[in-house]
């Protein structure tokens, strides 16, 4: 079963993401700020990294930042607002994101885009 | 400011400390010979306390058959010691002296003196009146007496004014204290039961709220029996108003995160939950932040049955609640005309124009606002707002009504118009513009000049010309050359050489530097 990381501090995000993916039978694990997330990205073996931008403690771009260093090969899928900055994303994508969605998504859609990345 | 509240507390039950018994001051009973002579005279006998008669040769009287001497010749009264003392002398003329004994010891006089006060001072004899005493001597007998407050106990205090005032006082800010200090306990008590409750509501609805959403349909969701809805929301809890309150918000919280099909499914739920009643019922209600938070529901929700109740509140007193229904009136009728706004009589804040501006540029792609109807308000404010989206959105069809408003309008609203038209570059309303220029109102001249400078012809460069000939204020010469400039280079370039005041010569350099003339 693939295991999958969401680091999200909206609990009704989470836990809508959460169950979607459940249903689709993944095994998920889920934090709620950047410091667990990271924790996580040490301690969990994964096979997708699901991250907001803006989180407690530390940001969206510092996750991906330790786990580009840690873990290269998990890929990560970046939910954030469109309201956020053009830079953030830029730099988001440099850092060599799978797949980025802005908010307000749609589960479903974020479903396919999971089974996309995890398939290639 | 609890260890204040401590340290009051413990001074006050220092306060409240029985010490009924005061001691007056401490002095020696009886200080003289005389009166402690008196003293034993009128007290007669004294526990203790003996007399005996000695002669010269050191021999103690004793007479057996007497009552008042034993056979040791000892006397217990004062008073016997001295009429037998004199009976002897009367009878056999030797001189006797009284001895003094206590507990059948010989002492000195002082000793006694010493032993009788002490007596005193402990309250182990009580003295007897003097029947010859004077009123000075009952007060010095009054000084020797241990003080015995009138209102013993606790109660002490209330005999004093003072202590009474500051006791109560102290005890008023006690109570003041603790009662604060109760209310606060229970508050954080509530507080704390209501995060709990939330925190508990939270965690089931959302939990609810995923499995309903991705299990069903928008169409099962509508049709949903009760039996099945109250399993996922049951009625019991449907019925407390704290569960309702978080299942709203989290609705509302999703619809704005989520798009495509889970925000119709969102608000099939909504309706079937009888949450848009709720919503409606809050219009209703006398607080203005209820209101609003209803309007706020309506809006996000798509109630457009509630339209005719929100469209009540347009012209609301408050200006949160007018704003908001505006805003919901905007966002949810199908065919905006906008004589709701047109209707207003309050007039419009900055901030509201901004608000409405962002609704109407976001509609006006989709659908026909017919926006001239707000040149027919009777709030100057709102024709001025109409005046101001012409402009911002370049509704070009429009200024032909803009112009033949312009004549009939105030100068205030003739600056607006002459802006628009400034704006969207329209030299065919010159006219107007030249007919502004020749106004005495100061602000006007400076739109019209301001505009002429952008779309004038040779005609605004005579006016202009002709205006600044006549001396205007510093600002207004500032306007007038700039467009002069834009408008005849020669005509300016005359103008400067035919009039070299230090204001002109001031501003040609301010317009020629290529750094400034744009500041």
């Amino acid at each position: 079963m693939k295991k999958i990381l969401i680091i999200e501090d909206d609990l009704l995000i989470s836990s809508l993401v959460q169950f979607r993916l459940k249903k689709d039978g993944y095994d998920t694990v889920l934090v709620k700020d950047g410091n667990a997330g990271i924790l996580a990205i040490d301690t969990e073996t994964l096979d997708l990294i699901i991250t907001d931008v803006m989180i407690p403690f530390k940001n969206g771009i510092e996750i991906i930042h330790h786990a580009r260093k840690t873990k290269p090969e998990v890929p990560i899928i970046v939910l954030s607002s469109l309201g956020e900055e053009e830079k953030t994303v830029l730099e988001a994508f440099n850092l060599g994101v799978a797949d980025f969605i802005p908010k307000p998504f749609n589960p479903n859609e974020l479903a396919i885009r999971v089974k996309r990345v995890l398939k290639s | 400011m609890l260890i204040k509240n401590a340290v009051t507390f413990v001074f006050l039950l220092f306060l409240m400390i029985k010490t009924d018994l005061v001691f007056g001051q401490e002095e020696q009973f009886l200080p003289d010979s005389t009166s402690f002579v008196d003293f034993l005279i009128s007290q007669e006998e004294i526990p203790g306390l003996q007399f005996r008669l000695i002669d010269n040769s050191g021999q103690f009287f004793s007479d057996s058959t007497s009552n008042s001497t034993s056979e040791t010749g000892l006397i217990a009264e004062f008073p016997t010691a001295l009429f037998l003392r004199d009976s002897l002398m009367r009878e056999d003329s030797v001189t006797r002296e009284i001895q003094f004994l206590v507990y059948e010891e010989e002492n000195s006089f002082t000793a006694v003196q010493e032993y009788v006060s002490n007596l005193l001072r402990n309250g182990d004899i009580e003295p007897k009146q003097l029947a010859n005493s004077t009123e000075k001597d009952f007060i010095s007998l009054a000084t020797r007496t241990r003080y015995s407050p009138f209102f013993s106990g606790t109660f002490s205090y209330l005999g004093d004014f003072k202590i009474f005032v500051v006791v109560l006082t102290i005890t008023l800010f006690v109570l003041f204290a603790l009662g604060m200090i109760i209310f606060m306990l229970i508050f954080k008590a509530r507080s704390n039961r209501k995060e709990k409750l939330l925190s508990v509501y939270d965690e089931q609805i959302i939990g609810h709220l995923s499995e309903i959403l991705f299990e069903n349909s928008q169409h099962e969701l509508e049709g949903m029996s009760d039996e099945e809805l109250y399993r996922n929301f049951p009625l019991k809890q449907l019925k407390k108003p704290l569960y309702i309150h978080v299942l709203v918000e989290r609705i509302l919280a999703l619809n704005k995160k989520m798009k495509g099909d889970f925000k119709l499914k969102l608000k099939a739920l909504y309706k079937r939950l009888a949450l848009d009643k709720i919503s409606i019922e809050k219009l209703s209600s006398s607080k203005w932040d209820t209101v609003v938070t209803g309007l706020v529901e309506i809006n996000e929700m798509d109630l457009t049955e509630a339209l005719l109740e929100v469209k009540k509140l347009v012209n609301s007193p408050n200006f949160y609640i007018r704003s908001q229904a505006v805003a919901t009136l905007l966002n949810l009728s199908e065919s905006v005309d906008l004589s709701f706004l047109r209707d207003q009589t309050f007039p419009l804040s900055r901030w509201q124009q901004m608000n409405y501006l962002r609704i109407i540029k976001y509609l006006n792609s989709s659908r026909r606002l017919n926006i001239n109807s707000l040149f027919s308000s009777h709030n100057q404010s709102i024709r001025l707002f109409g005046y101001k989206l012409v402009r911002i959105l370049g509704l070009v069809d429009l200024l032909a009504e803009l112009e033949e408003k312009f004549e009939s309008s105030p100068d205030l609203e003739k600056i607006e118009i002459i802006k628009t038209f400034e704006y969207l570059g329209i030299p065919s309303e010159i006219e107007l513009i030249n007919s502004s220029l020749k106004s005495d109102n100061m602000e006007l001249i400076s739109a019209a000049a301001r505009a002429a400078g952008a779309i004038g012809d040779h005609s605004s460069a005579l006016l202009i010309y002709e205006i600044l000939a006549t001396s205007p204020g510093f600002k207004l010469k500032l306007v007038l050359m700039q467009s002069l400039q834009q408008l005849h280079r020669e005509l300016y370039e005359t103008f400067i050489r035919e009039n070299s005041t230090s204001d002109i010569q001031r501003i040609n350099e301010h317009l020629l530097d290529p750094l400034l003339k744009d500041v």
